[in-house]
């Protein structure tokens, strides 16, 4: 018994161990790639012939084809402001869906619904000329608002995880004549950590990988570019062999945040999605 | 509201035309003037642009634009036109303006019978500060779904409406504004793509199930294989648990328009991948992965899988913990071994706690636009379909109808099929699960 | 009107002589009305569209712009990043916000005339005439209006390793073919790419859009002639000397010198020329075999560069002069000279020794005088690439095979001819 436990031990491993190499391959290669020195997308053997940090230094340093220093920047300005707007707007919407009873309830969480049923790239021009109606094209104030104005329709997983606190403490809270906004603020807010994490981690991502939308509503503006578009920029035609091991680097730039803050705050992550999953 | 009407007296009944008009006569000026003020400002939209933009939204636009001599300058000088476009979408956002009036007037009506029952009553009617307190706490729901709502309805309902209404217009190559109108057209361009004769609807169906395959299965696969890691990681024969699920959730802390583009590169014929196995002695020949229809197909689920399973697994395993352990503990007592309370009791309650999760995928993968645009861009294309190719979804597919040939039109009923066949599947699963009947089960 | 014009353009030529390439700064219609006030806003504001890497040669043209210019002294010139190639998509999308003067791929010209995003050429169009070749002037002309100011033109030729291949070998691409360079690939193209598969078609006689390339319900490529192109494209696709490269996987062919020869535009004269050093060898694209004792020269594509004036400019006579002062020989040089492009003015393209100091842009003349077709702009342009990629696709993927190819061939043309909605 005692050896049979002990090759499904050294069984499960080795699998792990091959699995977790098919899974970071890919990413070991954009790092290679970014030490590349040689040029061009394609090679023809793996592993480089000589290694250099110059496409790090180039894509920082040099401005004259591309800023990514300074649309890294702008893509974390967008990030920031636009996780804070939709991680309010998710936590006092499902707050209502979830802990408060009134007459336009079922019918806005069937629109909400449906809403996420429709393709969104349609809307994509209409979207950029309501931006337009409003004056504020080719800002970053405009990614801001597209990434988080409709947020509040996405409220079902952060609404799963209110349903599962307790209703005992709003009530004993309101019998000692706590308003409802205060049992929101005072009591629900502090219990929701974990779906606060969760939603600021997904609409964080949101401006680092989106470029269709970021092209269509900066167009020619440059210096407002985010690093989505900047990336894709590097892979055009004219472009893509003199760039694409910087393109690599902006890779590898750009995952870093985000994974490291991902791999932290995976614990509440985790726990936001479940007990949010598990209720839909 | 009609009821309200019938029991209001006369100025209660007035306040739906004049709004404020019942509080303000009842003692309630701030809150009459702020009605009155709304209202002022409405009539002051419809004068200055309503009714134009209803106009409009009828016509879609009569004056063509022109060029006319300049004699000064010595050149035609462009005379502008209306423009179909901006016709339609600011018409659309009057018919939203107009439904918001409607509820405003039902809200002042509403007010105004409160304030006379009160009077009737004997009671004076509240002042408005008391109003205002009602904000923070039984109206709370107001203050909180205000600017989600406004934001939700600027920058995806009148989208979509917009969308929606293209469907019916002649809104293509040939009708590109501000050049030329476009014009209502009915109910024809769904008639061209349903119809299996025309080059649109003959590509249109294989397409249609090509994405309903893709969605089911990569649905599925991401489900199962993520089901069997978590389960194995948490197995007792698994070490260092941790290190694993972490590097496993690489794939989703990567941002995907990096992770999959690097492995669109590494895949083709002269990609590294292909370069490593010939290296490798493994292959002569690079594997077709993209060229091939069905070699794309099957390296797209993996991929997918590649990206989804970690997150499924993720979710298996917090749902793990949170089984109850008396379930176990009595199963136990009855003798079930390993196999029998998986199959009794985990695998129920996962597929009990994920179907809604489930569903959300499933139409997720119907409009899955990254995976395939990032990946293959719909290719191995064919000249079988038009402007398509053998991977390529209906969103992708209308992609790039609008960006590739701007055919609007055709791309906007497309999308609404699309939106029908992800209603159908959801109102026929989603309402059944006991999660969307039971909401308040657990509380 | 038409005679005011008339009148307008005599009396400028007349004043100012002759108005031929080395002046076109359009100087003269101010000359002409001297007593009035100056037909120029002072402080003009203009935004000007050009690819990333051409930013460079327009910032030099605007500031000579403004030296030989007096009148635009003071105007505020921005330039911006467009591409050519992405013109038509960010016109189209809000031609209010796009800039003044663009610059444009020539096959986009009548989804952008359609949409009345474009200035008729009126007042510059004799200047504009006189110095541009007339396949240039053609490409920039639709229902017997000018609208723009062609710049450059674009086609592809063969570049090829000369380690590899003598001057003898490269006439002949079964020739190219038949040498056995070891691991090494003998010649690469992008065969699912209509722009240069259309070269096959065309060069045996096939045409696409009828003769003038105008009448949008023609294709010929499913005749007999086109069977046998297809056979020898499907051959193509199969054999193992051949690499289906686009753009960056032949350039690091070259790079590792693992590939003989390839088919591509001048833009990668100078990355190619980098890597092979002093083995590098351009030439005109290679006949083919068709068949038995049939040798054939393809006929590449050639398309242009326009540059045209925003119709919904705010200073549309100011946007014309800058346009035509960008499209002329001075510029055009400069443009030759720091970014390698192929003039369309007549002086420079008969200038042989200067195009000789480029080998690439002298072999792409050659070529346009040996064989080429204009690509035209009508409505079924935008229809004429997917169904070629497809075409390319599916021989790649084995879906078409010899005995299925007129069949193929007939849905490209139908898929080609497709208009939607009927």
């Amino acid at each position: 018994m005692r050896t049979k436990a002990r090759i499904k031990t050294i069984l499960s491993h080795i699998c792990l161990v091959l699995l977790s190499v098919v899974w970071l391959f890919p990413i070991f290669w954009v790092v290679l790639a970014s030490f590349r020195k040689e040029r061009g997308s394609y090679t023809s053997y793996f592993f480089p012939k000589a290694y250099t940090v110059e496409n790090y230094r180039r894509l920082l340093f040099e401005t004259d084809q591309f800023h990514f220093a300074k649309w890294f920047g702008n893509t974390f300005t967008v990030a920031v402001f636009s996780c804070l707007i939709s991680t309010i707007f998710v936590l006092s919407v499902s707050f209502c869906m979830s802990r408060l009873r009134f007459k336009m309830r079922k019918p806005y969480m069937n629109i909400a619904m449906i809403l996420g049923m429709f393709p969104g790239f349609m809307s994509m021009i209409a979207v950029y000329y309501i931006l337009k109606g409003i004056g504020i094209t080719q800002s970053l104030l405009a990614l801001i608002l597209v990434y988080s104005g409709a947020s509040g329709a996405g409220f079902f997983v952060a609404k799963g995880f209110f349903d599962t606190i307790p209703k005992s403490m709003e009530e004993a809270a309101s019998i000692e004549g706590a308003t409802k906004m205060q049992i929101f603020t005072k009591i629900i807010l502090p219990l929701s950590k974990p779906i606060a994490v969760t939603t600021i981690l997904t609409s964080f991502m949101g401006p680092w990988v989106d470029y269709i939308f970021a092209s269509v509503i900066m167009g020619d503006n440059y210096d407002k570019y985010t690093v989505a578009i900047g990336l894709a920029k590097m892979l055009e035609r004219e472009f893509i062999s003199e760039y694409y091991t910087q393109f690599a680097a902006g890779c590898v730039l750009v995952s870093i945040p985000i994974s490291i803050l991902f791999m932290a705050l995976q614990k509440y992550y985790v726990e936001g999605i479940t007990s949010g999953a598990s209720k839909g | 509201m009609l009821k309200t009407f019938k029991k209001g007296d006369n100025i209660t009944r007035l306040s739906l035309l004049i709004f404020g008009l019942g509080n303000i006569v009842r003692g309630q000026l701030g809150k009459g003037l702020i009605f009155l003020g709304v209202e002022i400002l409405y009539i002051f939209y419809f004068i200055e642009y309503g009714i134009g933009a209803l106009k409009g939204l009828f016509t879609l636009g009569t004056q063509e634009q022109g060029w006319v001599m300049d004699e000064r300058k010595g050149i035609e000088i462009l005379v502008d036109g209306d423009n179909s476009m901006l016709l339609l979408l600011f018409g659309t956002l009057c018919l939203m303006i107009i439904a918001s009036l409607l509820i405003v007037a039902k809200l002042s009506l509403e007010s105004a019978y409160l304030a006379q029952e009160s009077i009737e009553k004997g009671l004076k009617p509240v002042s408005l500060k008391k109003d205002l307190s009602f904000f923070l706490d039984s109206k709370v729901h107001i203050t909180l779904l205000c600017m989600p709502i406004i934001g939700i309805l600027a920058f995806s309902v009148l989208p979509l409406l917009y969308m929606i209404l293209v469907a019916f217009t002649n809104y293509n190559h040939d009708h590109q504004p501000p050049g030329k109108l476009f014009d209502w057209v009915g109910l024809d361009n769904f008639f061209v793509i349903l119809n299996t004769h025309s080059p649109l609807g003959k590509s249109f169906w294989p397409i249609l199930s090509w994405t309903i395959v893709w969605a089911i299965v990569a649905t599925i696969t991401c489900f199962l294989f993520g089901l069997i890691l978590a389960m194995w990681i948490n197995s007792p024969y698994v070490k260092i648990k941790k290190v694993w699920r972490s590097i496993l959730a690489t794939s989703v802390a990567v941002p995907q328009f990096v992770s999959l583009l690097i492995i669109r590169t590494m895949l083709q014929p002269e990609g590294s991948v292909n370069v490593l196995l010939k290296e490798l002695g493994v292959i002569d020949n690079a594997l077709p992965f993209w060229a091939n229809a069905t070699w794309a197909r099957i390296t797209i689920i993996l991929v997918n899988l590649w990206i989804g399973a970690p997150y499924t697994m993720m979710i298996v395993t917090g749902i793990l913990m949170n089984i109850p352990a008396e379930l176990y503990e009595a199963a136990k007592i009855d003798g079930a071994n390993t196999i029998t309370i998986f199959k009794k009791i985990t695998l129920p309650y996962i597929v009990f706690v994920m179907t809604p999760y489930l569903i959300t995928q499933f139409i997720g993968n119907v409009n899955n636009f990254n995976v395939i645009f990032l990946l293959t861009a719909g290719g191995p294309s064919t000249i079988d379909y038009y402007q398509a190719g053998k991977t390529d979804l209906l969103v992708t597919w209308l992609y790039k109808l609008t960006v590739g040939s701007k055919d609007y039109c055709y791309a906007s009923t497309i999308g609404i099929l699309v939106f029908i066949i992800s209603a159908a599947v959801s109102l026929l699963t989603y309402h059944r699960t006991s999660a969307y009947n039971n909401e308040e089960g657990f509380q | 009107m038409k005679k005011k014009l008339l009148c307008l353009l005599l009396s400028s030529t007349l004043l100012m002589g002759m108005v031929g390439c080395g002046d076109a700064t359009g100087s003269a219609k101010t000359t002409g009305t001297d007593d009035e006030e100056s037909l120029y806003a002072e402080d003009a504001k203009l935004k000007l569209w050009g690819s990333q890497d051409d930013q460079e040669y327009l910032q030099d043209a605007i500031d000579s712009f403004k030296e030989d210019f007096p009148e635009a002294a003071n105007w505020d010139i921005e330039l911006a990043v467009v591409s050519s190639a992405d013109a038509k998509d960010q016109v189209l999308k809000d031609t209010e916000e796009a800039a003044d003067v663009f610059e444009f791929a020539s096959d986009q010209l009548y989804s952008l005339v359609t949409a009345g995003t474009l200035y008729k050429i009126t007042s510059d169009r004799e200047d504009v005439e006189s110095r541009t070749t007339k396949t240039a002037v053609d490409a920039a002309i639709l229902d017997g209006n000018l609208y723009g100011y062609p710049s450059t033109s674009n086609s592809y030729i063969m570049y090829y390793d000369k380690s590899k291949y003598t001057e003898d070998d490269v006439k002949n691409l079964d020739t190219i073919l038949s040498k056995d360079l070891g691991s090494d690939v003998n010649f690469a193209m992008d065969l699912d790419n209509g722009w240069y598969m259309a070269s096959f078609f065309f060069g045996n006689g096939c045409t696409l859009f009828g003769t003038d390339g105008q009448d949008a319900s023609e294709c010929s490529f499913n005749n007999e002639n086109g069977l046998e192109v297809g056979n020898y494209i499907l051959d193509l696709t199969h054999n193992k000397k051949v690499g289906n490269y686009d753009d960056t996987l032949l350039l690091s062919g070259f790079a590792d010198r693992t590939l003989g020869a390839a088919i591509t535009g001048t833009w990668n004269a100078v990355a190619i020329k980098e890597y092979l050093g002093d083995d590098f060898g351009v030439t005109t694209f290679p006949t083919v075999n068709l068949a038995e004792g049939k040798e054939v020269q393809p006929s590449p594509i050639v398309n242009f560069n326009i540059y045209g004036v925003n119709a919904q400019t705010k200073y549309p006579l100011e946007a014309m002069a800058l346009a035509n002062y960008i499209t002329s020989e001075k510029i055009q040089k400069l443009r030759f000279e720091q970014r390698s492009s192929t003039p369309v003015c007549n002086s420079l393209i008969e200038d042989k020794e200067l195009l000789g100091s480029n080998p690439a842009v002298s072999a792409l003349a050659e070529q346009v005088a040996l064989a080429s077709t204009v690509q035209t702009s009508n409505p079924q342009i935008s229809n004429f690439w997917s169904p070629m990629e497809a075409f390319g696709q599916d021989c790649i993927a084995g879906n078409i095979t010899h005995d299925n190819m007129q069949q193929a061939l007939d849905t490209l043309v139908e898929s080609i001819l497709a208009k939607l909605g009927e």
